[in-house]
């Protein structure tokens, strides 16, 4: 930094002076004879040299521009004597152009400055520094993702200091001895919270980072085995099975730390939370400011956990809804102005922390001031600040599906501070994106103020970047839709155009973008591109398909398929058949599969039928384990669809083998597939599911012999509905009746504790005394201190 | 500042045909050019201005024609001569300019691109006004470079390259760093490089006024 600053200080001040002086000088210079006056000579060499020293600083930079990578001591060093000899060889061609030829110092100045880019910029000017770059320490950093201090990091049993810890590679190599584990030996002690896996160690492998460029990087030496383990207070800490991390690096003489995120838990931390969110449950999903503040104490391990919860337990939303009011004294606001105060104080602390997720308790906040914001200001705000910028692109911005809500989010993060851009713009973003929503959904016949103001201005940025589009596309609009019609008239293929800012690079191969803007495009105009283009689309998505070799989820490439066509059903319904055909020919990821076929039809508007989903049920499954979890993959079903779809799957199912065959244990009459599915029945929130459930559980359906028995074991697997625990209590079998108290223990909502009320005057003093023991376990929580982290 | 309009004409004659082809180049490019125009991302009024430029520097500075002694003879001062021939550059840069500028804020150019239902019409029309004043700007950058050229090789001290071959430095920097100046991170950098850019232009005009003012003319 400090040489460019030199040398941009020098382009600049540099001709001011010179001029100064020569201009003096030849003030005093009245005639000129046939010698050239030294004012000129100053000012034409001053000239020459200031553009040979840019050059010059081009060329040694690396021909990258100005230095944007900070670059190492020694590579600087030769760098500014190449600047020197470079300056004073072109000031030798510069002589020679004036006295001799203008030619030959030209050609000899470019043969000059093409040694010089290939001297510093080339794989061998590395290669020429490589031991001292080996030398570079390169750091290494332990942080915990919970952010919870005073945590010890002990690696392959040597105390290395608290975390964050940083270190780096050479200090590992001095203090940390090598040494091995068995997976047995790794694994011993691992135990489960909640639905993740967590072990007394984490094994890291970790590259040594020597190599400097691609030829070096054959000598790579074997990477460090460390075994991490954690300690709060002397006790030991659990981490989490899955850590990742990127690797460090020398490459090129830029050194790129590694950082090791390490998750962490332990029994009493799971306790905690679990108590925490019991508590809620209790107080009927509304918390107060005591609540809050514990739950700050344990803030990761809270949020994670309730935003795990909310698919299953919708009302947890309300939670973080409360949550984010107290953090940023959303009770204070009453008005338009308060509310803009509230908004501002978001943004001042999104810009702090560098990030915005939309599903975030700062998402939550910002959501709940949508409604109470004035909104002619913040489009007014946001167009201006729009209109201001050349690209919408952050240090990482992303849109797409897949939250943990299951709805579309905004998440950006910033690697490296904007002049321009802020992560707080976001939080605009956000506002703009729900009251487009809002009003979408009061009326859709003309264009509301953001599509009015807001797409426009997204429009004009998309000429110089392709983000924009991308949130227009979100938004729509009249504009958007006369854009894409025009469009359309200028595309031909989705082939990859000779112009590479005119291509897109999606799943593995280059599009035409305008092709694939087109083909995305919601909207009339989008429906009749999808249309008249539908075979060129088709082909398209059976090039991406072709690429494709994990297909454990739904891809990104497919959004297209499912978008409105004019005048006939959407295009994923013609590709329905390739698709299937690839996913079920997967044998790699077959777990995945149900899911993915099933999230695909359950995208498809008009919903398919539920044949359709069930003719997508492999029918000669081998174990239950061929569609993954029932409980995860039915909840991709839409709410309506879910019992149908399950009956005839089970049906499907009955045909089918399996290892376990009918009568074996635990399956009652059913093989394992069938019992996988029925087991999901009373978790279907729906009455209908309830009354099914309690078929079987009553024996009133003519296949279910035993079922009764293993629901009744299985009854902590899958969470049942309200109306399921409703009927429980109130069935004539006194085993359904006892079996429903410890599911209230679970759920204790404001209508299952109505149910427990029911019990407590059961006819049955077995059951009495069960109901009296849960009710006076849930009045033992109640007046439970909130637990915090000490 | 007077204006001497039987002078401004004389020196304006050998721009006339140049104004003529350039302004009517410039009117039907900008007219019908189907992309959106941002100055400096496109290629062909790049180099339309270099071209201008270099070509107005070119008629202007015939210094050994008839025409030029038989003027510069005629007894006007040499600061008079040295506006003048600025007012002939002024005025074939306006006449070039100004239709264009005319076509881009009235906004007829906006309006025929909307009636051949070109996409980015009418909603880029308010962005092109840059193109404007980025186009003068790099105008105003390269006259003062182009005449003192022609100046410094008139000097009985020209040698053999006299200021050509800054001209050519100043190209070979430029067009080299042209396509970096707007994807440098450092705004710090791009600021100071354009700085630096007009600051040169600014010296050799300065520069130029001065060995005018020495020109010899042979006749």
């Amino acid at each position: 930094m400090m040489v460019e600053i030199f040398f941009l200080a020098a382009i600049v001040i540099l001709p001011i002076y010179l001029t100064t002086k020569a201009w003096r000088w030849s003030a005093s210079t009245s005639k000129i004879n046939g010698k050239t006056p030294w004012s000129i000579s100053i000012v034409e060499a001053s000239t020459l040299a200031i553009l040979t020293s840019v050059m010059v600083i081009h060329v040694a930079s690396g021909g990258t521009g100005l230095i944007t990578t900070p670059l190492q001591d020694f590579i600087i060093r030769e760098r500014i004597m190449v600047c020197a000899i470079m300056i004073a060889v072109a000031g030798c061609w510069i002589l020679l152009g004036i006295w001799k030829s203008i030619s030959l110092a030209s050609v000899g100045m470019i043969i000059s400055i093409w040694m010089a880019t290939i001297f510093v910029s080339s794989t061998p000017a590395y290669e020429r520094f490589e031991k001292e770059i080996r030398q570079i320490p390169v750091p290494i950093n332990f942080t915990i993702q919970e952010q919870i201090d005073d945590i010890d990091v002990i690696i392959n049993g040597v105390r290395m200091g608290k975390a964050t810890l940083h270190t780096t590679i050479e200090e590992l190599e001095a203090k940390v001895p090598p040494i091995t584990l068995s997976q047995d030996e790794y694994s011993k002690g691992w135990k489960n919270f909640g639905n993740s896996t967590y072990l007394p160690r984490a094994k890291i492998r970790l590259d040594r980072a020597n190599e400097v460029t691609i030829r070096t990087h054959q000598k790579e030496s074997e990477p460090m085995e460390l075994y991490v383990q954690l300690e709060r207070h002397g006790q030991p800490v659990m981490i989490s099975g899955n850590t990742g991390h990127s690797g460090p690096s020398r490459m090129f003489g830029n050194i790129q730390p590694a950082t090791i995120p390490l998750s962490v838990m332990t029994e009493e931390w799971h306790r905690d939370t679990t108590t925490l969110l019991e508590k809620a449950r209790l107080a009927d999903y509304r918390v107060d400011t005591d609540w809050i503040s514990a739950a700050d104490t344990y803030f990761r391990f809270v949020r994670n956990a309730l935003i795990a919860a909310i698919p299953k337990e919708p009302p947890f939303r309300h939670v973080l809804t409360d949550w984010a009011k107290s953090r940023y004294h959303l009770d204070q606001v009453t008005d338009v102005e308060s509310a803009w105060r509230a908004l501002q104080a978001i943004q001042a602390q999104v810009d702090k922390d560098g990030a915005y997720q939309t599903n975030s308790i700062t998402g939550d906040a910002v959501e709940y001031l949508i409604e109470r914001l004035d909104s002619d200001r913040v489009i007014a705000i946001a167009k201006t600040k729009l209109k201001r910028l050349s690209t919408i692109s952050a240090g990482g911005f992303g849109y797409g599906w897949g939250s943990e809500f299951g709805e579309p989010c905004f998440s950006t993060s910033f690697q490296t501070p904007q002049t321009d851009r802020k992560p707080s713009d976001f939080v605009l973003a956000h506002v703009i994106w729900r009251l487009d929503q809002k009003w979408n959904a009061q009326s859709n016949d003309q264009d509301n103020p953001v599509e009015r103001e807001i797409v426009p201005e997204l429009i004009k940025l998309s000429y110089l970047d392709p983000q924009a589009m991308k949130m227009a596309t979100v938004l729509g609009g009249s504009t958007l839709n006369e854009f894409n019609r025009r469009q359309e008239r200028q595309v031909y293929s989705f082939k990859e155009s000779n112009d590479p800012m005119k291509n897109e690079y999606i799943e593995g191969q280059f599009v035409s973008r305008d092709f694939w803007q087109s083909l995305n495009a919601v909207g009339p105009a989008g429906a009749k591109f999808r249309k008249e283009h539908s075979y060129q689309a088709l082909e398209l998505a059976e090039q991406f398909l072709s690429k494709s070799f994990s297909l454990t989820s739904l891809p990104n490439w497919t959004d297209f398929l499912f978008l409105e066509v004019e005048g006939r059903e959407p295009l994923a319904r013609n590709f329905w058949k390739s698709f299937r055909t690839k996913v079920e020919g997967d044998k790699n990821h077959r777990p995945w599969a149900l899911g993915v076929l099933w999230t695909y039809l359950a995208r498809i508007r008009p919903m398919p039928p539920a044949s359709d989903f069930v003719a997508a049920f492999p029918k000669q499954s081998p174990s239950y384990g061929d569609f993954g979890n029932p409980e995860t993959t039915i909840s991709l079903l839409p709410v309506d669809l879910r019992l149908r779809v399950t009956q005839d799957c089970i049906a499907e199912a009955a045909k089918g083998k399996s290892i376990h065959q009918p009568n074996s244990e635990p399956y009652g009459a059913f093989n394992q597939i069938e019992f996988q599915l029925i087991r999901y029945i009373p978790s279907i929130p729906s009455d209908a599911a309830a009354d099914v459930a309690m078929q079987y559980l009553e024996k009133t359906n003519p296949r279910s012999p035993d079922v009764s028995n293993q629901l009744k074991n299985q009854g902590t697997y899958g969470q049942l509905t309200s109306q399921m625990m409703a009927r429980l209590a109130t069935s004539s079998n006194p085993e359904h009746r006892r079996w429903v108290i410890p599911q209230i223990k679970i759920l204790p909502d404001s209508t299952n504790r109505d149910t427990l009320a029911r019990l407590l005057t059961d006819e049955d003093s077995s059951i009495r005394d069960a109901a009296e023991k849960v009710a006076g376990d849930l009045e033992e929580l109640r007046r439970l201190p909130y637990p915090k982290l000490k | 500042m007077q204006i001497q309009w039987p002078l401004f004409f004389w020196i304006f004659r050998p721009l006339r045909l140049l104004t003529l082809i350039s302004s009517s180049l410039a009117t039907a490019y900008v007219l019908l050019h189907d992309k959106p125009l941002e100055f400096f991302l496109d290629m062909n009024a790049v180099v339309f201005v270099i071209s201008h430029s270099f070509l107005i520097s070119l008629l202007l500075g015939q210094v050994r024609s008839e025409s030029f002694a038989f003027l510069y003879s005629q007894g006007f001062s040499r600061d008079l001569l040295w506006r003048h021939v600025w007012l002939a550059t002024l005025a074939s840069v306006l006449a070039t300019w100004v239709p264009c500028a005319v076509l881009i804020l009235t906004p007829l150019r906006s309006h025929f691109q909307d009636w051949m239902l070109n996409p980015w019409f009418p909603l880029m029309a308010p962005t092109e006004s840059r193109f404007l004043t980025r186009s003068l700007l790099f105008y105003g950058m390269l006259l003062p470079l182009f005449h003192y050229e022609w100046i410094r090789s008139s000097m009985p001290f020209r040698g053999r390259v006299s200021g050509h071959l800054l001209v050519i430095a100043y190209f070979v920097c430029g067009l080299f760093l042209t396509e970096r100046l707007w994807s440098f991170s450092v705004d710090l950098a791009r600021t100071s490089m354009f700085l630096g850019f007009i600051a040169i232009s600014a010296i050799l005009g300065l520069f130029g006024y001065w060995l005018h003012k020495r020109l010899e003319i042979g006749a």
